[in-house]
This record gives structure tokens, C-alpha cells and sequence, in this order.
């Protein structure tokens, strides 16, 4: 396996997995909550919403500016 | 930021559209490109900083601190590994095809085109539903 097959099978890894936690909250099965209740429950703080927003702000830079 | 009805929320994804269009037509790696980013994250940052917070909880729920620490290890997995290509790169502005990075590997959709103004209207409406109360 090449250097790029395994950068990009580990992005591609991460995007699958990242679907469990995804599906499994909005079905709210295994203790897990949908996605939105987390964000919903950090936005109630100062903080918690300017911390998305730089997360936000950053992925914008970097996909559509840069 | 107040949504009061489905007449305002037409408003929102209108403005979101049509600032979505005039901003795709931006080319990557270009000052307006920086501008038509800049606008909105500055006033997203300002409104996340200034907006009152929409509701109280009493307590953290069990089942949202752990979905929380799962995904926190997701993104932070996520960070390692796009961190790890970057830092391969032959300079921080030169992508390398061994070691593509997210932002690389995405650049066919992000390019030009109707997939670049997709990607503009998905990242401005979340950009939204983050500041809204």
C-alpha cells in the first residue's frame, strides 16, 4: 500500500466510523444522542458557541477560501 | 439571530442561496475568495460571542457527555491524521500527492462549479443554524 492509499483509506476509515456514532444517536440506541442535542447543548454557553464558530470559520477558510 | 416563522425562515435560506451563488463564483486562493469567507465568519464569530444563550440545562444528560467524548475522539482522530499528512507536505502551501490532505483531496468539489456552490450553501447554512437562538 502507497503512502496516498493509506492517507486516503485512513480519511475514509474515519468518515465510516464516524457514521456509527451518527446513525446510533439519531436512533438513540446505545446511550448515544443525536449530533444536534451535543451542539445544541454546547451553544448554551459563551464559549461552547464561539468554539464552533471557530471550528466553522475555519473550515470554510480552508475548503473554499485557501 | 431570531427565526420567528416559516415566512423568515424562507428569508434565511433565500439570503443563504444567493449569498451561496455570488460567493462561488469566487476562485479559490484569491483575495475575494478571503472576503466572501471573511464576511461571513467574522459576523458568525461576533453574533456566537454576543448571542445570549438559548436555553438552560440543568445538569450534562448521561447519554450527551458520552456522545459528546465519542465525538471529540472522532474529530481529535480526525485532526491527528490531517495534521500528519500536512506536515508531510514539501511546505505548508504545496499539497503533496503522496500525503493529501482533506482539503486537497476535496479540491474537485470545491473548485469551481456547481459543486463549489453547493459546498458554499451547506457551509453558510450551518454557519446560520450555529448563531440562530
Amino acid at each position: 500500500m502507497s503512502s496516498r492509499e493509506l492517507t486516503v483509506t485512513g480519511f475514509l476509515v474515519l468518515a465510516v466510523v464516524a457514521l456509527v456514532p451518527y446513525l446510533l444517536g439519531h436512533a438513540r440506541r446505545w446511550g448515544l444522542a443525536p449530533l444536534g442535542d451535543v451542539t445544541d447543548a454546547i451553544r448554551t454557553s459563551r464559549a461552547g458557541r464561539v468554539a464552533l464558530a471557530l471550528c466553522w470559520a475555519w473550515v470554510g477558510w480552508h475548503l473554499l477560501a485557501r | 439571530m431570531t427565526v420567528r416563522g416559516p415566512d423568515d425562515r424562507r428569508i434565511v435560506l433565500v439570503c443563504v442561496v444567493l449569498y451561496a451563488a455570488v460567493a462561488s463564483l469566487t476562485r479559490p486562493l484569491t483575495g475575494a475568495a478571503a472576503v466572501a469567507v471573511a464576511v461571513p465568519a467574522v459576523a458568525g464569530l461576533a453574533l456566537a460571542g454576543i448571542a445570549h444563550p438559548s436555553a438552560h440545562h440543568g445538569g450534562i444528560d448521561p447519554a450527551l457527555r458520552r456522545t459528546a467524548v465519542v465525538w471529540a475522539a472522532l474529530v481529535a482522530l480526525g485532526t491527528a491524521w490531517e495534521l500528519a499528512a500536512w506536515l508531510q507536505q514539501p511546505a505548508y502551501n504545496v499539497g503533496s500527492y503522496e500525503h493529501p490532505t482533506v482539503s486537497l483531496l476535496l479540491d474537485p468539489v470545491t473548485q469551481a462549479g456547481i459543486p463549489r456552490f453547493a459546498a458554499w450553501c451547506c457551509w453558510v447554512y450551518v454557519g446560520y443554524r450555529m448563531v440562530r437562538r
